[in-house]
This record gives C-alpha cells, structure tokens and sequence, in this order.
C-alpha cells in the first residue's frame, strides 16, 4: 500500500505511485484517486475547445483517459506542472482530432446559460461579494465580443486555470509568447467592452 | 491603464475559479469513464504480469 501522509500528493506522485502499484487491487486504488484528480478540469478543457460538439465531449474524455492512464508507465516527467501538460496535452490533441472531423459543422459551446449555472453553483459553497456578480456579467459580455483566437487564449488561462508556461508547452509557444498574447487579449477585451 | 488591465486579470482569474469549482460540482467521473480506466489497469497489469512471469522462467 502507498501512502502519502503529510501533504496531498500532486499529480506527479500519484503517476508515480500508479507506476509503483503492484497489483491490480492497489493499481486501480490510484488510478481512481487519478481520475478524480484529472477528471473535472479536463472535461472543462475540452468543452471549451473551440468548435467542439458538446455531444462527443464524454466520448473525447474517454479517449483521452484512455490514452493518459496507457502512457503513465513510460510517462518521463516529475514534477507537477510536467504531469498537468502530459495530461492537457493529450486532451488538446483528442480534441483537435474530434474538432477536425467536425469542422463542416463548428458548434459555438459554453453559451452564457451555461457558465452563469456555473458560477451560481460555485456560489452555493462561497456566496458572492458586493458587486462580484455585475463584475461577472460585465467580463462576460466581453468575453462573449472577443474573437478567436483570443478568446481561447483568455479562456484557457482564465477559466481553464492553466499556466502560460502550460498553454505555450500545448500550443508549442514561448512562455513568453502566451504570456504577451494574454496580455494583448485581455486589452483588446477591454477596449470591446467599452463600446457595449 | 495598466491598473485597469490588473484590475481585469484579478476580477477574470475571480470568476475564472467559481467556474472551475462550478463545473467540477457538476462534472463527476462518470460509471463509464471509471469502468474504461479499470480496463486500461486490468491490461496494463496482466501484461506486465505475464512479462515478469516470462523473465522468471527464463533466467530459472
């Protein structure tokens, strides 16, 4: 049995003691705690790519568990944010290929309802502030006029929570690059919004 | 400015995690992706299990 006792493991451990498990028994004991850990932000990775149908997101997510649980054992990383890039890297691509034989008909995902149901459920645990929610609905309609690819670069780093230095490993950009592109979009947002 | 740029990127990285915790509250692993992953373990191990059993036998 594999215990980590003074801190959550990170994702790196827990590849590494999914790599370590001898025995089905203990093996799949990780492999849930993996799921767990992975689950939730891949799925809203991959809901938010551009042109995904919302319909095969869960047929996406399968495959790309699939494909993240089969390379764990030759999986050469070790630290934390190597382990988070394996893993979106691979979602990136199982989306992309599921968005390519999709790309006659690209659907718009994520509408307003949906993230607005979102944050109200976010909101059951930890209530909002004063004037947090005409925030939310003024960096929503922003958001909404920004064009791609801006508006993915925004919502990767922003809803998604991934680092630039994370964005520019997936999309094969300097940190630095991601980080100035960010910056630039979320002017460009701004300067939209004004004219709502 | 640049205020108003920092101002932005606090309020979005804000919403950013209510939608996060939002969506894993919504978003639990499904029967099926766990019964996919438990396959996946089932062949990874009785692979590496029949690789070990070969190496045994071929080296006593």
């Amino acid at each position: 049995m594999i215990l980590h006792v003074s801190h959550s493991p990170t994702l790196a451990d827990l590849f590494a003691d999914y790599r370590r498990a001898q025995g089905m028994e203990d093996r799949n004991a990780v492999a849930e705690r993996i799921v767990a850990t992975i689950f939730s932000p891949l799925s809203l990775f991959i809901s938010l790519r551009r042109g995904i149908d919302p319909n095969k997101v869960p047929d996406v997510l399968m495959v790309t568990l699939t494909a993240i649980f089969g390379a764990i054992p030759v999986f050469q990383g070790t630290t934390h944010s190597e382990a988070w890039s394996y893993c979106y890297r691979i979602a990136f691509n199982k989306a992309m290929n599921a968005i390519r034989k999709d790309i006659a008909n690209p659907v718009i995902t994520v509408p307003d309802d949906i993230l607005w149901a979102l944050v109200e459920a976010s909101a059951a645990d930890r209530p909002f502030a004063l004037g947090e929610r005409e925030d939310i609905d003024v960096l929503m309609k922003r958001l909404k006029v920004v064009k791609p690819p801006c508006v993915d670069y925004l919502l990767m780093h922003y809803f998604v929570g991934l680092s630039y230095e994370q964005m520019g490993d997936m999309l094969d950009m300097t940190t630095e690059n991601v980080g100035a592109t960010v910056r630039r979009c979320l002017k460009l947002a701004r300067g939209l919004g004004e004219n709502l | 400015m640049a205020e108003d740029q920092s101002s932005d990127d606090a309020k979005l990285k804000l919403l950013g995690q209510r939608v996060r915790e939002g969506w894993a509250k919504l978003h639990a692993p499904t029967a099926e992706h766990l019964q996919a992953v438990r396959v996946i373990v089932r062949e990874q191990t009785e692979r590496e299990q029949a690789v070990a059993k070969k190496s045994l036998q071929k080296n006593g």
